[in-house]
Parts: C-alpha cells; structure tokens; sequence
C-alpha cells in the first residue's frame, strides 16, 4: 500500500499577543482531514510534523529535519514575520532543493515545484507596502501559486470559499463555516495530487540555506548558463487608495536616508518604501524598524498602511503637508505625523524650518496625533514640550522597545478613528431613523 | 428554511443568569437540529465566551474579531459609500454578509442532529479593546445609515440561521436600546426578585412596546418575562416578592399565557444554584442529564424555559457519556486551557458505543420519533445492564420504545409467516375440489392460478391477523397509524432498523 502523503507545517512563531491558537487548530484540522482522505488512524500515524508537537527538553533540529527530509510537502504559513525568521527560510530551501526538476526557463521564472504551498495566513493587507500588493512577500515566494485553483465545479460555496482565503486569508477563515470545510478539502486534495518527493539526507537547520537570502543568481547561472536568473512577478500594481476609516497615512518628517516607493500617489510627495528580506535597501535601520511597526500596528487594527515622506522645511512645504493632511482628514482616511528627534520643534539643535514643523502640529485643520519615537535618541519629555512650547495635547511619546512601541501605536491610531468618526457631520442631512434609546423607570411618559 | 428567529436577552441589572441562559438556550437548540448564531452584543462587559469556552479555538478572545470590529466596518462601509453631499447609503449586502463572517466563529462540538453554534463575541480582546468600544459613536453610526445597515444584517441573519440569540447589554443604554428595540422579534427579559430589578424590567418593556407600536413597521414584540435567583428562604418574603413582581409584569405575558400565569410562571422560573457560581458551565455538562430528581436542576429549569419560548413541548438537553462530560468539565475549571488537542483522537470503543446511542436518540427525538431511528436488534443485545444504570431518563424512554418497536417487528415477522403457511394451507383446503379438478384434467395454468390465489388470499390473512396483532400490542411512542398499517401490510419484507451511522448525515 502507498505511504499516506505527509506534510511539514512550515511557520514562524508568533511571541507577541497571539499565541497562535487558530494556527494550531487548522493544522490538527487539516492533519485530520488529510487523515480521513487516505483512511489513517492518528493514534497509529502521524501525518503532519510540527514544531509545537517536539516536547521540551527533545532535540528540535533533529526532529524537524526528520520531518524536512522525509515529508511529502511543505505548507508554509505566509506572514510578515515567516520572511524574516532565518529558520523559515532554511525549511523552504530544503524542500525547493528536493524538487528535482526545479530549474528556472528562459524568461526567468521558477519551475519544477510542486512540493511547496505556501499558504496566506493574513488579509491581503498585511503583505501590502503602501500601494504594492504582495509586495512584502519575497520574490522567491511569489513564484508560487498560493491560492487553491477554482476546479470550474460551478460550485457556488467553493468559489465564495475561496473568494474569501484570498482577501482574508486563512486565519479569518478557522471555523468559519461552510468556507472552512470547503478550504480544506481544496488543500487536502493538493496534498495528496502532488508527486512523490525523493527524501533529502543529512538535513539540519544548520547547515540549510535561508531561501530568502539565498544567492539563486549565482545558484542557476553558476555553470555559466545563458538563463536568465529568478525574477518573480512584480507586486501587483492596482493603485489602492486609503478608504475612510480603514486606511492611516503616516507621514514622517526626517532627514534620514530611505528607499522610496516608486509609486505616485496624489497625497504625498513620495512614498516611503519598506526593505523586504532578500532585496538592499537604503533605509535607516532604525527608520525601516519604526515603519514596520507602525504597519504592525495599522494591520493589526485592520488598517491598510501608507507611509509618506513629509519635509516640512520651509512654510510653504508645511502648508502643502497641512492641506494634505486636512484633506485626507475631511475624507475620514487617518492620518498621523511622525516626527524624528533631529527636527523636533524647539530643541536646542533648531534648525531651519521648525517652525513650520511647529505650524503642522498646531494646525487644527487636520485630526491625528503627533508621533514622537526616540529612535536612537533618548526618550522625549513630551509633557515639557507641550509645556515649555505650548503645544497642543496631541503629541504622543513613543517606547523604544518594538512590542510597546506597536501597542502605543494601536491605541493612538483607534483613537484617532474614534475622533475622525465624531467629526463626521452630516451637515443638516437627516436622520433616516435615530438610534433608539429605551426609557428606564419614571420615563415612561416621556 | 423558514426565516430564523432574533430572539434578545435583556435584564435592566447584571448579574441576572442572562447570559448563562442564553448560553444554555442555544446549546437545547442546536441540539435540537437548529441553526444557530449567538452574539455577545454586552461590549461593555463581554462575557458570553466564557460559557463556550471548552468550544472555542481562541477562548479569550485575542485573536478573533467580533461584534465591535464588525460595526467599525460597517461604518467604514458606510462612509465610503457616501455620495457627494455626505448623505450616506448603506453598505451594499454582500459587504454587511463578510463583514458578520469576519467575526463568526464556529463552536467546535458535533451535533449528531446537524445542529450547531455559531459565535460572535463582543470583539477582540485585548489592548485597545476599550478604545474601540469607547470611542464608537452609535449616535453618528444611525447618522451615517446605521439603521439600513442593521436592517440588512437582519435580512441576512434570518436567511442562514432558525434562532438568533442576542445577548444584550443592561440597562437603558444605546446599544441596549439596539438590542431590544431594533434588531428583536422577542425579548426574554431576566429580573431578580426586588424592586430596582422588577421596577426597571417592567419600565424597559413598557418603552420597548411603545417605540416599537409607534414606529414604521409597527411590528409586534413578543416578551418572556423570566425570574431568576430565587433562593428557597425567606418562604414568605419570597411569596410576596413573587406577587409584587408577577403582577408588575402581568400585562408582558405571551397572549395566551395571560388566563394561566401560574402555569407560565411555574417554568419561567430559575433557581439560585451555587455551584454555577464558580466557573461558567453549560447546564447540559454541569448537571447529570436526566438524573433522578431531574426536576430539581439547572438542566430541567432552562429545558422548560426553552420549552416554553418555543412551544416545542418535546425540547430536551441532550444526554452525555461521561467520558465527554468529564472532559468539558475539566476544560472548564479554573486555571485549565481550552482544547488545543494536537491530533488527540485516542477514543474507547465502548465510549463510541455509547456516544452513537446518544445521538441516535437525539436524531430520534428531535426529527419527531420515526421508529427506524429506534434501536436496532444488535443494539440492543450489546447495551450491558451497567450502560443503562448510567442512562438519564431520556435514554430510558428511547430504551423502552426501542425494545416495544423490536418486539412488533418481531411479533410481525413471525406472524407473517405462521399466518401464511395457515392462510395457504387453508386456502388450498377451500380449493381442495378444484384443485382436484385440475390435476385430473392435466390442467398446469388452473394449478398455478390456483396456488397464486392462495399464496395471495394466504397473504391477506396474514395481513389482517398481523393488523389486528399489532393494534392490541404496545406500541413504541410516534408510531404513527400509517406506519403502523404498512408494517403489517408488508411484513418480513419490511426493511428493519439499523445500526447508527455516525457518517450519515442526519435527514430533515
């Protein structure tokens, strides 16, 4: 009798407020599933190595690499964090270098994998940089087709099922029935078309190359070869505007060096891109930190991310950067300023055009917060500042450490929606039907 | 399936048992066979989670949308939708239809009867839980075409789901004002026995009957007054309190209710039960099903409320083995985690057993008692006296209509085939002469016309003896007259009763 097909569960560990409970709940789900199709007993086989079944204490490098060299396929769960972790990447490479006939053809494109299925875990937001779709996701990935294919069924529920995996991806589709059932069948039956894999030997994390930094140049033109290297498909370019009260345009006042995003948009001068794993960028370190983080903090909240340049150096530029920020604010799309150290207003290292920097924050025409991080500086005293300069209450100090700095970030930005929503007039338009309020004892008349 | 139910749980004060009656109203139904979405509509003090706990991949609620994430979008929805002028049009229905499924969850417990609980919690748990709460405008969210917004999440909401159970918040705030105003057909309003509570239920159901007569649809609101933590002390302060509340709420009775209040107010009734005041078990795990004295718990108390709200008289929570009793319970308690339970599928057989005995009674009892889902023969023989000693009295009526149903069929099958060879015997007797005839006249076809109208007439014979058999003796519950008729009609060729299939799904 032919081996069940068996999967390795590919993911990275989530250590902030999520202890990752629908992920666990779809790989028991899916190994169950898997299990159903090809008539196994898990008391008697195991279908599906996972990192959160090796007890403490056992030796996790050689149990996972049991799994890489041995298992029929890869399902790698995509979220920001699966690029950056190195050991993800390692997982990736041993299954792509299992392929046998992966190659690239001549127009660049990866071929001969089969064995991988990378799996959307978020919205379709998350794997978003300003208006680039997807374009977080690595190069070496977007090779891959990660969404089950419709199989034409005419089948109403498979196709909503899959509607639904695409723009929300996996973790919002965790019981959520009858989508989910659909979704794993989808999967399952990928699972078990795929063909057999030859086994890798002498498999371990440290010696494993890391897919996402790995030189695949070099690795298909290394014997000279007239083909031409990798070139994923560039992200999608469908122009995505921010949406009231779904978007938060960032726009961050600074002089250090950044990537920009090639993208024209009509609120900013310019983009601010962010550095993907794999690929040189000339940002700051400590800038493409804050930027994920505020995109860590928007995601989180369901907002879709911009961030823009902002130089507010002469008056004129500030009131450009008002007007803009006044319009986005008139058109419920949040917005906040952020503020490198070396232009706050009123430091002693002044420089020219604080003062317009100083006319931003005062200004009222726009609704948002004044977002001050310390970078590689000291903290800021924001209650002197607003003191000493007779600022406004709307500056925000930002932590230093990632994890407080994303929920600092949260908050101010759900406080901001709560005040944008507020500010929605609805000039004289009547009410279709008012909110109703129930009376309490002694109101009956009224 | 006919449009679904949006029934709302309200108390003017907390700490009623709304949310654990609700909690226990929608496990009776889904048990039942029904569809069901509850929704924890309390965002102040979101707590219905808690009673699913066991059932819920992410238990406390940090990484699930829900109630408050959703009317963000809405609201987003809304605004984005806005024309020109700011005069707003509500989200279109597809966008309302994703944004609900964003926040639902699936409760992980099969029912055998095809039931299940879908969930949606009040939101996200967690840091800015508070904010988002906070900072919505409800006032601004009608403003902005909120009422057409609701009104399209109930057209929805009664299309995919027979009950939809709203757990609101107290007192006269706007959401609770939502709650039972707006979004309800029926409102089971909780009060305990003194005055702040009874004064302020009865003044709540006042406005909501007001405000819903004067409104535009004018549609009428149905109210199931409930009185809950009654303690067994204090005999006639208790009486009096009973008094004063019963006839405050007197004119919020069901119609026809009103002529027979004793009546409603003996199964509308709650009683204070310390050990549900720890942790927040469901009834159907908490009490023993079905255990003598039944009368007397939780369970009995909330399958009457239920019974009462829906007028299904046969309504009952479903029995358990203990093995899955025992391992809810333990996910229940104090400092114990929810399932998590990686590729855990380890099961006694004995336990699988009895588990499809249970579900088969279930399907039995909720699909109206079609005697084919009574137990089968091999059943039967394999329930061991030890089995029964555990069974509540559910599964002891299921076990004795069980065992009547087996007893007809085998009265029948025999009968069938006594009656026949004596009907035959006798017929060829009747035929005797002719039959006589016939050989001596070398005639095939007469001899064979003359046997098939024996077998026919010996048929008819058997048919009655066994119509007559089965109308004197004891017949299982639901059996109806029609049924009863082609039992006897067609006899051994009736196909029998098999054994449960855990894999079928249940015919409705």
């Amino acid at each position: 009798m032919a081996e069940p097909p068996t999967f390795f569960f590919s993911h990275a560990r989530q250590d902030r407020e999520t202890p990752g409970r629908y992920l666990r709940s779809f790989f028991d789900d899916l190994e169950i599933k898997l299990a159903q199709w090809s008539g196994i007993n898990l008391a008697d086989q195991r279908l599906g190595t996972f990192d959160a079944r090796v007890p403490q204490g056992e030796n996790w490098d050689e149990k996972l690499s049991r799994g890489l060299g041995n298992d029929s396929c890869l399902v790698a769960i995509l979220t920001p964090l699966y690029f950056n972790r190195p050991n993800c990447g390692k997982e990736l490479a041993v299954f792509l270098f299992r392929s046998p006939g992966l190659a690239v053809d001549t127009q660049g494109a990866l071929t001969g994998v089969r064995n991988v299925i990378p799996l959307r875990w978020l919205p379709e937001n998350a794997y978003a940089a300003n208006t680039g779709r997807d374009s977080l996701i690595p190069p070496i990935l977007r090779l891959i087709e990660d969404t089950p294919a419709d199989d034409e069924r005419e089948d109403e529920e498979r196709t909503k099922a899959i509607e639904r995996y695409r723009k929300k991806g996996m973790e919002k589709c965790v019981k959520v029935e009858p989508h989910y059932g659909e979704l794993l069948d989808l999967f399952v039956a990928r699972i078990r078309g795929l063909a057999e894999l030859p086994p890798a030997v002498n498999v371990s994390f440290a010696t494993a190359h890391d897919a996402f930094n790995y030189d695949w140049v070099s690795h298909f033109t290394s014997a000279g070869a007239t083909i031409a290297p990798p070139t994923a498909h560039a992200p999608t370019d469908a122009p995505v505007a921010p949406r009231p009260l779904a978007s938060v345009v960032v726009f961050y006042v600074t002089r250090r060096t950044f990537t920009p995003d090639t993208n024209a948009v009509y609120f900013a001068d310019q983009l601010i891109a962010e550095p993907l794993p794999g690929v040189p960028a000339a940002t700051d370190p400590a800038l493409a930190a804050l930027l994920a983080d505020v995109r860590e903090a928007g995601v989180a909240e369901g907002f879709t991310v911009f961030h823009a340049a902002a130089d507010p150096a002469v008056p004129a530029r500030a009131e450009t950067l008002i007007a803009r920020l006044s319009y986005l604010s008139e058109s419920f799309v949040l917005t906040a300023l952020v503020i490198d150290p070396s232009v706050w207003p009123g430091t002693s290292a002044l420089e020219t055009g604080t003062d317009a920097v100083e006319q931003v924050i005062r200004s009222s025409r726009w609704t948002g917060p004044v977002l001050l991080p310390p970078l590689d500086t000291n903290a800021v005293d924001v209650g002197r500042l607003v003191k000493t300069l007779d600022l406004p209450p709307r500056l925000v100090a930002l932590p230093r450490a990632s994890e407080e700095r994303v929920a600092a970030l949260r908050q101010s930005f759900v406080d901001t929606r709560g005040r944008l929503l507020r500010a929605t007039g609805t000039d004289g338009v009547p009410a279709t039907e008012s909110l109703p309020l129930l009376r309490g004892v002694g109101a009956e008349g009224a | 399936m006919e449009d679904g139910h949006i029934t709302t749980f309200y108390s003017y004060k907390g700490g009623t048992g709304r949310s654990m009656a609700l909690a226990n109203f929608a496990w009776i139904m889904a048990a039942s066979g029904k569809h069901v979405l509850v929704i924890d509509w309390d965002l102040e003090a979101p707590g219905l989670h808690r009673y699913f706990r066991p059932f819920l991949v992410d238990p406390d609620l940090f990484e699930t949308d829900g109630l408050i994430d959703a009317f963000w979008s809405f609201t987003a929805s809304a605004v984005a939708n806005a024309d020109g002028r700011k005069r707003v049009r509500s989200g279109e229905i597809s966008d309302v239809v994703e944004t609900l499924e964003d926040a639902t969850r699936r409760l992980d417990w099969k029912f055998p009867t095809g039931g299940y609980i879908d969930f949606i919690g009040a939101g996200r748990q967690g840091g800015t839980y508070s904010e988002r709460v906070n900072s919505f405008d409800w006032k601004r969210f009608y403003e902005l075409g909120g009422a057409d917004v609701l009104s399209a999440a109930k057209t929805h909401l009664r299309k995919r789901y027979q009950w939809v159970l709203i757990d609101s918040r107290t007192g006269v705030s706007d959401t609770s004002g939502i709650c039972t105003i707006q979004m309800p057909e029926t409102v089971v309003a909780f009060f305990t026995l003194n005055r702040q509570s009874v004064e302020g239920v009865a003044a709540v159901l006042r406005s909501i009957r007001s405000f819903r007569s004067a409104s535009v649809d004018g549609s009428k609101i149905n109210f199931f007054p409930v009185a809950t933590r009654i303690e067994n002390a204090e005999q006639a302060r208790l009486e009096v309190a009973r008094g004063y509340a019963r006839a405050a709420l007197a004119d919020f009775l069901p119609a026809k209710m009103r002529s027979r209040p004793r009546e409603y107010w003996d199964k509308m009734e709650i009683t204070y039960r310390p050990a549900y005041a720890f942790e927040e078990v469901l009834a159907a795990f908490g009490d023993a099903t079905g255990a003598a004295g039944a009368a007397d718990t939780m369970l009995a108390q909330v399958e009457a409320t239920a019974q009462l709200i829906t007028g299904d008289e046969d309504l009952r929570m479903p029995e358990l083995v203990d093995a899955d009793r025992s391992e809810v319970l333990a996910k229940y308690a104090f400092g114990a985690l929810a399932a998590s339970a990686v590729g855990e599928v380890q099961m006694a057989d004995d336990t699988d057993f009895l588990r499809n005995l249970l579900a088969k009674e279930q399907l039995w009892r909720t699909s109206k008692f079609p005697w084919r889902l009574l137990l089968s023969r091999r059943e039967l023989d394999l329930l061991t006296p030890e089995d029964q000693k555990g069974f509540g009295r559910n599964m002891a009526f299921y076990l004795i209509q069980s065992e009547r149903m087996q007893r007809l069929l085998r009265s029948t099958q025999i009968l069938a085939a006594v009656m026949f060879v004596v009907g035959f015997i006798t017929m060829l007797f009747l035929y005797s002469n002719t039959l006589k005839y016939a050989l001596a006249e070398g005639s095939p076809i007469m001899v064979l016309i003359i046997i098939v109208n024996s077998a026919i007439g010996a048929w008819m014979f058997s048919v009655l003896s066994r119509g007559i058999v089965a109308a004197i003796q004891d017949k299982p519950y639901g059996l109806r007259l029609l049924q009863l008729f082609n039992l006897s009609l067609y006899g051994p060729l009736q196909l029998g009763i098999s054994d449960y299939d855990p894999d079928k799904k249940p015919v409705r």
